[in-house]
């Protein structure tokens, strides 16, 4: 389990960097492994957890990746919908553009961080967003191959 | 009928209609998907996968459809988007007889790659847990990504069945989508050959009983248990259930399903099984054109 304030300052960056209200993810426990951070339903079974051998729990929500905390797209998938900021609607096409060349330029005043990935209001995850106008592709590989091959 | 193949032959006294049956194996089943609310709105999920060129029709069964696309599934936007999970209609009846409600603590205990696990996270609306365990870590694997994929918060996964698993009864309900030989499957090739015949284990049935026990002494007082399989051997299905009704005080329920069934056997090769046996719920492929399936749900007294 992590520590309120670690809680806090996740729970605080999908507030004010997506505008995803904070109260989203009073159901969920936060759970720490070593870089990932997961999200588990909170449910007075987990007692149950501390008796076995598990190999992982509930979705993976948010990793610490060179210092900085990056949203796991599975998160992003799920809970992307009640985002308001940081979003970038593209085309299919611009989205499998992003996929083969890993980078694609977007003009967009977003302050560098990342960015959530839609397609006609499918959310895809996210990738990075630099000034000026460069967004850089932060889907996983095999995500990515598939984009690719659907366009 | 004398060419049907073994082992299929020695079961025609009992699946009805067996012309038919055997007629039937030289088609393809037709293939299904369940949608996942979870991720997105149902008429977003339904317009893509009509974007995409995938025809649908009714199945009688909430969530499932019968998908008729030229593409690959897997290759859909709307399976990357986590909004499909292709799978065979019948592996819906083993989780709708289990009837998971919210908030409660589930066990699957034979969970990869996760169709019915998912599936019961999605009756529960994603609260509680689910307890998704196997005994292979490379199918452990497919379980989680698909867990990911379809974006459940309710799920633990474990490895292996009888070291890790907790102790005492803590569990609303139980499901043992057992390993079996897969005969529900099985289609007939061009040269007469059986596709999908799974190679390797003989020791099924002894296997099966000591899964469907060790899951029994999972339950809680009352709750619910449900054995399923893909199989038509009467071995593997309703000579398990004889011997967890021998051992246990459990008790066969009743169930409507929701396809075409017939009622368990309470005889097979010379063997008497318990007369609730007729309780257990047979689907032959021909009847529900989809994979052939066996359940039995059973209550802990
Ligand atoms: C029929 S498949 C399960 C399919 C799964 N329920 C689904 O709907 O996707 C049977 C599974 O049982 C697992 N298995 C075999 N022996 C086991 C054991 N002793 N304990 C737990 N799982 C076992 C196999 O690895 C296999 O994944």
């Amino acid at each position: 389990m992590l520590r309120s304030d670690t809680r806090e300052e996740i729970i605080g960056y999908w507030e004010e960097r997506f505008g995803v209200p904070a109260r989203t993810f009073d159901p969920y426990l936060l759970m720490a492994s070593s870089r990932t951070v997961y999200l588990v339903r909170e449910n007075p079974g987990l007692e149950l957890l501390k008796t076995m051998r598990i190999q992982n729990a509930g979705l993976p929500f948010i990793r610490k990746v060179a210092g900085y905390l990056k949203p796991t797209t599975f998160a992003v998938q799920r809970f992307g919908a009640w985002a308001g900021k940081c979003i970038a609607n593209l085309s299919i096409s611009d989205l499998s553009r992003l996929c083969r060349d890993g980078e694609i330029k977007l003009e967009k005043d977003f302050s560098p961080g990342y960015v959530i990935l839609r397609t006609d209001g499918d959310t895809w995850g996210c990738s990075l967003f630099l000034s000026p106008d460069r967004l850089l592709c932060r889907l996983p590989k095999n995500l990515r191959k598939a984009i690719m091959q659907m366009a | 009928m004398e060419d049907a193949p073994s082992p299929l032959a020695s079961y025609l006294d009992f699946i009805p209609d067996p012309e038919e049956y055997l007629g039937s194996l030289t088609d393809f089943l037709p293939p299904y998907i369940r949608i996942n609310p979870i991720k997105a709105p149902v008429s977003r999920i339904l317009g893509l996968l009509q974007e995409e060129g995938v025809r649908l029709a009714d199945t009688g069964i909430s969530w499932f459809y019968q998908a008729a696309s030229s593409r690959v599934l897997g290759s859909l936007r709307a399976y990357h988007l986590g909004y499909i999970y292709p799978q065979a209609l019948s592996s819906a009846l083993p989780v709708l007889a289990l009837d998971p409600e919210p908030g409660e603590l589930v066990l699957d205990m034979c969970a990869a790659p996760g169709g019915k696990a998912t599936h019961i996270s999605q009756l529960m609306d994603d609260t509680g847990t689910v307890v998704a365990n196997d005994r292979k870590y490379r199918r452990i694997t497919a379980l989680t990504a698909n867990i990911k994929r379809l974006g459940i918060t309710n799920t633990v996964v474990t490895l292996n069945s009888r070291t890790i698993l907790p102790a005492g009864q803590p569990f609303d309900r139980v499901l043992v989508d057992a390993p079996c030989s897969g005969e529900g499957r099985y289609r007939i090739g061009p040269h007469r050959e059986i596709i999908h015949r799974k190679r390797g284990r003989t020791d099924l049935p002894a296997i099966q009983k000591g899964l469907l026990v060790k899951a029994f002494d999972l339950v809680k007082p009352g709750g619910m248990l449900v054995y399923s399989t893909c199989t038509i051997n009467p071995l593997e299905n309703e000579a398990v259930v004889h011997h967890l009704l021998q051992q246990r005080s459990a008790r066969l329920l009743p169930w409507t399903p929701p396809l075409e069934w017939s009622p368990g056997l309470t005889e097979f090769m010379g063997k008497e099984y318990d007369t609730s046996c007729r309780l257990c719920r047979r689907f032959y492929p021909h009847r529900i054109r989809s994979v052939g399936f066996f359940l039995a749900r059973i209550v802990k007294v």
